[in-house]
């Protein structure tokens, strides 16, 4: 009996020992994210061929489906498809005569135009196992130019940044997650805030000042200026205001262009290096991002 | 000793397979609250299975495992793990859970209680989001009714009769 006692006095004081432990780990890993993200490239490496099989499996299933049973109403979509093919040959050619001169001016004013070879086509293999973290694995690494910090943009829109990269794979942290932040405008109206991830599928556009005009259904693309994000990339659309209260800012929900749950295939930006040796600070609670501080930095130097 | 061995090589590599389908297969094609949550099960059957000190170290790494697979903070999943693992343990001999709904109300508990201390250890880093607690009650709810079938699964891996340490020192506890 006292053996027994014994073996649960010492499970006691391993388990009391090892939460000790893992608080300080958490601790550690906070100030310097750098030490997880190594840890995660080892684990992303081990699984990613199992991940690729898994991802190649799943197309070819869905493949099967969509081309042999899902083939209701094709017909109908077929002629819808083929009258709207009509409106958009004639856009097509519209817009090719508009581009043949548009390169004729940029020639004029000798303006360069953006390379496309800086981008690197990824396959998303997994997602985090985990609901605390919101990112992606992807079948691409630092063998093919990818970096900590570049950033990672859909057809659609923004996904995220590099957050850990392994030889052959790489983790991205998706705009949705607490920890992300990205410097965004209003297209139209260009109010400028921080786009913060709240978990789950949508974000919130921070320190929006009060009397800058924002609406439901405005577009929100990246500004550029954090270094990390090149401009012009489509982040969001406005999804409420809340004017409440009586601080100086508005909170106001964003939901994402990119559907992450439906994401196959990423670009990765090569061409864009980020601002500093790491681009996944310290964390901090509201988010981690140098867009975040230097928004406020320059609001403060506005107010003042 | 062999035997204890064996059952650790077998955890870890179910905690492997665990880690692919909560992050890959499964997560293609379920929503994220309804992937459920194999690593804790895995540890609520240590608990059971294994209440020793070095249950509590297999359990530290499965919770490790998860936040290195994360990359973004080390160790709050591994104290979560390691105190489900602590608290359970210790009611081992007094909780009955060979009733798949028993059992289940019990996988329950430990994913509330996990996520809970999960939340308290990243308090002052991590901000969680309504929607994210919502995910957690659901998942909690799916791991809690597949976990019957996966700790029948993790039975058959490991068989009961195997000297691994805990089983032998029950028996001299008996004797």
């Amino acid at each position: 009996m006292a053996s027994l006692t014994d073996q649960r006095l010492r499970m006691s004081l391993s388990a009391l020992a090892l939460f000790c432990l893992s608080m300080f780990l958490t601790a550690q890993t906070a100030r310097d994210p750098s030490i997880a993200a190594s840890g995660s490239v080892v684990v992303g490496e081990v699984l990613a061929p199992a991940q690729s099989l898994n991802r190649w499996l799943q197309g070819g299933v869905s493949g099967v489906w969509q081309e042999y049973f899902a083939l209701v109403d094709v017909q109908n979509e077929n002629v819808q498809l083929k009258s709207r093919l009509a409106i958009l040959e004639q856009t097509n050619t519209q817009l090719l005569e508009m581009r043949h001169e548009v390169m004729q001016l940029r020639d004029l004013l000798a303006v360069e135009t953006e390379d496309a070879g800086t981008r690197v086509p990824a396959r998303v293999i997994g997602y985090d196992a985990t609901q605390w973290v919101q990112s992606i694995s992807l079948d691409r690494g630092s063998n093919h130019g990818i970096q900590v910090g570049m950033a990672v943009v859909a057809r659609n829109g923004l996904v995220g940044q590099v957050m850990a990269v392994g030889p052959r794979t790489s983790k991205v942290l998706l705009i949705t997650d607490p920890a992300s932040g990205v410097d965004g405008i209003i297209q139209s109206s260009r109010a400028r805030g921080t786009v913060l991830g709240a978990g789950g599928m949508e974000c919130v556009w921070q320190f929006v000042l009060r009397e800058d005009p924002v609406e439901v259904g405005d577009r929100l693309i990246t500004s550029g200026l954090d270094g990390v994000y090149p401009r012009g990339i489509p982040i969001g659309v406005v999804a409420s205001v809340d004017s409440r209260g009586s601080g100086m800012f508005r909170s106001i929900e964003v939901t994402p262009t990119v559907d992450f749950s439906l994401i196959d295939y990423v670009l990765v930006i090569t061409s864009n290096q980020p601002l500093g040796t790491s681009a996944i600070r310290p964390l901090s609670k509201g988010g981690n991002s140098n867009a975040m501080e230097g928004g406020l930095a320059e609001r403060k130097a506005a107010q003042r | 000793m062999k035997g204890l061995f064996k059952y650790i090589v077998l955890i870890l590599a179910f905690a492997l397979l665990a880690v692919l389908l909560q992050s890959s297969v499964l997560r293609m094609i379920l929503p994220v609250w309804a992937v459920p949550n194999f690593i804790l099960i895995s540890v609520v059957f240590l608990a059971f299975r294994l209440p020793t000190a070095r249950g509590a170290l297999i359990a530290f790494a499965l919770g490790l495992l998860l936040d290195v697979s994360s990359a973004q903070l080390l160790g709050p999943n591994a104290g979560a793990f390691v105190a489900v693992f602590g608290l359970l343990a210790a009611l081992s001999q007094r909780l009955f859970v060979q009733a798949p709904v028993t059992l289940a109300c019990t996988i329950f508990g430990a994913s509330v209680l996990s996520s809970l201390i999960f939340m308290l250890m990243t308090y002052e880093y991590k901000s969680i989001g309504g929607h994210v607690l919502l995910g957690l009650f659901g998942q909690a709810i799916v791991t809690a009714i597949v976990s019957p079938l996966v700790i029948a699964g993790l039975n058959r891996l490991v068989k009961p009769d195997r000297d691994i340490g805990a089983t032998s020192s029950h028996r001299r506890g008996r004797r």
